[in-house]
């Protein structure tokens, strides 16, 4: 019995050392098990599916390299949808690195759906100034910036760039983040009255759910699992990956839960002892 | 919104308005009861384990920039330094914002002049670590691991990192008090800290330790301000549900 | 408005902005020489009232076509606090300057660190200048190797090691112990399990459609989250809205003493 009670002293080494196993190993061996999409999902799905031809799409990527495991799937989901889709896309950022690392995967993408910078998407880099300058950009875009990110032109030099001048050729806002910069994203939609979804780290997503059931998020992407949904409803290059890595994750969940029930048990069994 | 609609200008100065009142009420000699906050009971006795063990005390306020929440910690920290300088204990501050250094520092200061022990501050005890959140929480745990401190105040906005600090701190054998309005981290902090302040409680911290009638007023306040907001969102539940024009008032109050 | 609008003549940019600063310095110069700590206090007061009464008065006063007599003026008072905010981003580099030099100076345990730091802050200032200005490649090279080699996985290792420290604390912290935590726990379970692949598994066989699909793990867990953890997190966010309101008057009104210039 004494055993049952260490259960409850497992030293952090083991404990590390199994996470690192237990993770590890659906990357190696093929582990298939259902998967379902939320209805939260199918709402940005439907949303990008239902965009006006006029309109364009703004991606807010305020995700680093720090959340870079969660946010650039869904980033990646995301893009990948709105070049399958032929919707026009500009992308902007708070976080210095989301607007860079996200244009490495639009660049990407762009070869295998044949699009064109300039014409089928553009970047304006990292925005600073937060909900004003936000105010300022829905009220004139091309006086808020001099010139695109990435081949530092005039934006008047850019096709789809000439399109957009103010909130009102914008058909939805997506801010994919790994912070809490969606309340300058809620209070534009509240403004401005434009589709709003959000693809968020797994751990934000409970504060988001109010603003989900009074209707100022159509949808919302929940971490890893939300850019496995995404993949999974539009058939994308990246979802056997992403479902890999949601085994992965369920490895990390079951091992959080045994040894929970673990240490329970050991100190349930100490304290009859006490008592007995 | 931009400018505040005719229901938003009522709701705002009504909350605004009974705050005010509370303040008013509390200078003119009212004493209103504030309950025990378990956190705020245990901050001398946390103090005072870092003048048992002769080790530092660290004071993070976490990401926190010039804010509400900042001011808030500031509050805390001006009573946690002049506490421990009063015993020859370090408090060590290590913040992530640039633009709140000469106001800690300004407090920090004062709370030596307040203690008597002004020649004691060593300046270099609050200083700028990063503002880049995991290098701000590496720097913190490196702090953590060779000051071996003995007590940790996380007290302000944190995000992801705060994980990191609270079960680093653990691992150093600290006592921990952290209090966030962010809500999303509360759970990282209830696990991993001795004390958590919740939600408001983070709010009343100036207020519980410093007894102002003008604060613990503003506490007050506070409280008629949720009893408006409670009693609005039970109309309004009520008004939806029985439809019909109720239901659009209700719905149309604050547009 | 006229007044806020860009200078594009350089020797008029320049001149107002050396006039700015020598006046902005003489201005404080004075303030610091004849005022006393109270009376520099009181102005502080003064001014952050006013700061407070501007953004306050311009919300509530009603507007025409979204604008009313005080709109003109959030724009270019928002520039100018960002200004003002910028100029305390030189004071952290001092700070954290002068604390590292004083290791390095007095070899204090570890001062080869310092070291490393001035280091490694020269190096990248000078390779992202050199590279975005100069177009140099080594420039570019180096940039590139401490930017996307080293800044940024060192901040996904950081973020990683979350994982190892949520299970770690998690089986030190969650024990079962009254009524109150085997609900905690059971909502806990269910939620996780509904997040996984696993957990979908484990009620595949339930039908999709009609009332026994409610019992299905992620739908139970959608509702944990739809309407507990809603709720719940709806009546924290009021409780800490309105404290927001109650903190943020305290400082709009100077009453947080202990912050002020010559306060008790």
């Amino acid at each position: 019995m004494e055993w049952l009670i260490q259960l409850r002293q497992i030293k952090r080494q083991w404990i590390y050392l199994s996470l690192a196993v237990l993770v590890a190993l659906p990357l190696f061996f093929k582990i298939r098990l259902p998967f379902f999409v939320g209805p939260q999902a199918k709402g940005v799905y439907e949303a990008v599916k239902n965009l006006p031809e006029d309109k364009v799409v703004l991606l807010a990527m305020d995700w680093g390299a720090a959340t870079k495991g969660e946010s650039m799937w869904q980033a990646q989901a995301v893009i990948e949808h709105l070049f399958k889709e032929k919707k026009p896309f500009v992308i902007l950022g708070y976080d210095i690195q989301g607007p860079q690392l996200s244009e490495e995967l639009a660049e990407k993408l762009a070869k295998k759906y044949g699009r064109n910078y300039g014409e089928d998407w553009f970047n304006v880099g990292f925005i600073t100034g937060g909900l004003p300058f936000l105010q300022r950009i829905a009220k004139n875009f091309q006086a808020a910036f001099k010139q695109d990110s990435v081949k530092r032109k005039p934006l008047s030099s850019l096709p789809l760039a000439r399109k957009v001048r103010d909130i009102h050729d914008i058909g939805l806002i997506i801010d994919i983040t790994g912070s809490q910069s969606y309340g300058d994203w809620l209070t534009i939609q509240g403004n401005f009255k434009v589709p709003l979804a959000i693809a968020c780290t797994a751990v934000i997503t409970p504060d988001l759910y109010p603003f989900l059931d009074s209707k100022q998020l159509i949808g919302m992407l929940s971490g890893l699992k939300g850019a496995a949904e995404y993949e999974a409803l539009i058939k994308g290059s990246h979802r056997k990956t992403t479902l890999k890595m949601m085994m992965s994750q369920s490895m990390a969940h079951l091992l959080i839960i045994i040894l929970i029930v673990l240490a329970n048990i050991g100190l349930y069994i100490e304290r009859r002892r006490r008592s007995g | 919104m931009e400018h505040a609609t005719t229901g938003v200008a009522i709701l705002e100065l009504s909350i605004t308005g009974a705050i005010l009142f509370s303040i008013f009420w509390a200078r003119g000699g009212k004493e209103f009861f504030l309950r025990r906050i378990a956190a705020f009971s245990v901050i001398d006795e946390a103090i005072g384990r870092a003048v048992e063990m002769g080790r530092p005390i660290l004071f993070c306020t976490g990401l926190s920039g010039l804010g509400v929440t900042f001011f808030q910690a500031l509050a805390i920290l001006s009573y946690v330094v002049r506490r421990a300088a009063e015993y020859g204990v370090r408090v060590i501050v290590p913040l992530f914002a640039s633009e709140v250094y000469p106001l800690t520092e300004e407090v920090c200061k004062e709370a030596y002049r307040a203690a008597g022990k002004l020649e004691e501050y060593n300046p270099s005890d609050v200083f700028f670590l990063s503002n880049d959140q995991f290098a701000y929480a590496s720097g913190v745990v490196g702090i953590m691991h060779r000051e071996r401190t003995a007590t940790h105040f996380f007290l302000g906005d944190f995000a992801a990192e705060s994980l990191i600090l609270a079960e680093e701190g653990h691992s150093v054998g600290a006592m921990q008090i952290a209090g966030t309005p962010a809500t999303l981290q509360l759970p990282f902090f209830v696990a991993a800290c001795d004390y958590t302040l919740i939600g408001e409680e983070y709010y009343a911290a100036s207020a519980y330790i410093s007894r102002e009638p003008i604060i613990v007023g503003s506490i007050k306040g506070q409280d008629l301000g949720k009893i408006i907001l409670l009693f609005l969102s039970l109309s309004g539940v009520i008004g939806v549900t029985l439809g019909g024009k109720m239901a659009i008032i209700f719905q149309n109050l604050f547009r | 408005m006229k007044i806020f609008h860009p200078v594009k003549d350089p020797t008029l940019l320049t001149v107002y902005i050396v006039a700015s600063l020598v006046g902005s310095f003489l201005v404080l110069a004075l303030m610091h020489k004849f005022l006393s700590l109270r009376a520099k206090g009181r102005f502080i007061t003064a001014l952050t009232f006013l700061a407070g009464f501007f953004y306050s008065l311009e919300f509530f006063l009603p507007a025409k076509n979204g604008k009313n007599f005080l709109t003109p003026w959030v724009e270019p008072v928002g520039d100018a606090l960002a200004v003002i905010g910028a100029f305390a981003f030189p004071l952290g580099l001092v700070s954290l300057a002068i604390v590292h030099w004083g290791n390095i100076k007095r070899k204090r345990e570890g001062w080869y660190f310092s070291l490393v730091l001035f280091i490694a802050t020269i190096a990248m200032a000078l390779s992202a200048f050199l590279s975005y200005y100069a177009h140099l490649s080594i420039a570019k090279k180096i940039y590139s190797c401490l930017f996307d080699g080293l800044y940024i996985p060192l901040g996904v290792a950081m973020m990683s090691t979350l994982a190892f420290y949520i299970v770690s604390a998690a089986y030190r912290a969650f024990r079962v112990t009254n009524v109150d935590a085997i609900l905690m726990m059971g909502a806990a379970i269910i939620v996780m399990l509904g997040q996984i692949p696993f957990g979908m598994w484990l009620t595949s066989w339930l039908p999709m459609q009609g009332i026994v699909s409610s019992l299905r793990i992620e739908n139970v867990s959608n509702w944990f989250m739809t309407v507990v953890n809603m709720s719940v997190q709806r009546a924290i966010g009021f409780g800490l809205a309105v404290g927001g309101i109650a903190m943020a008057l305290r400082v709009w009104f100077s009453l947080e003493r202990g912050m002020q210039m010559g306060g008790k």
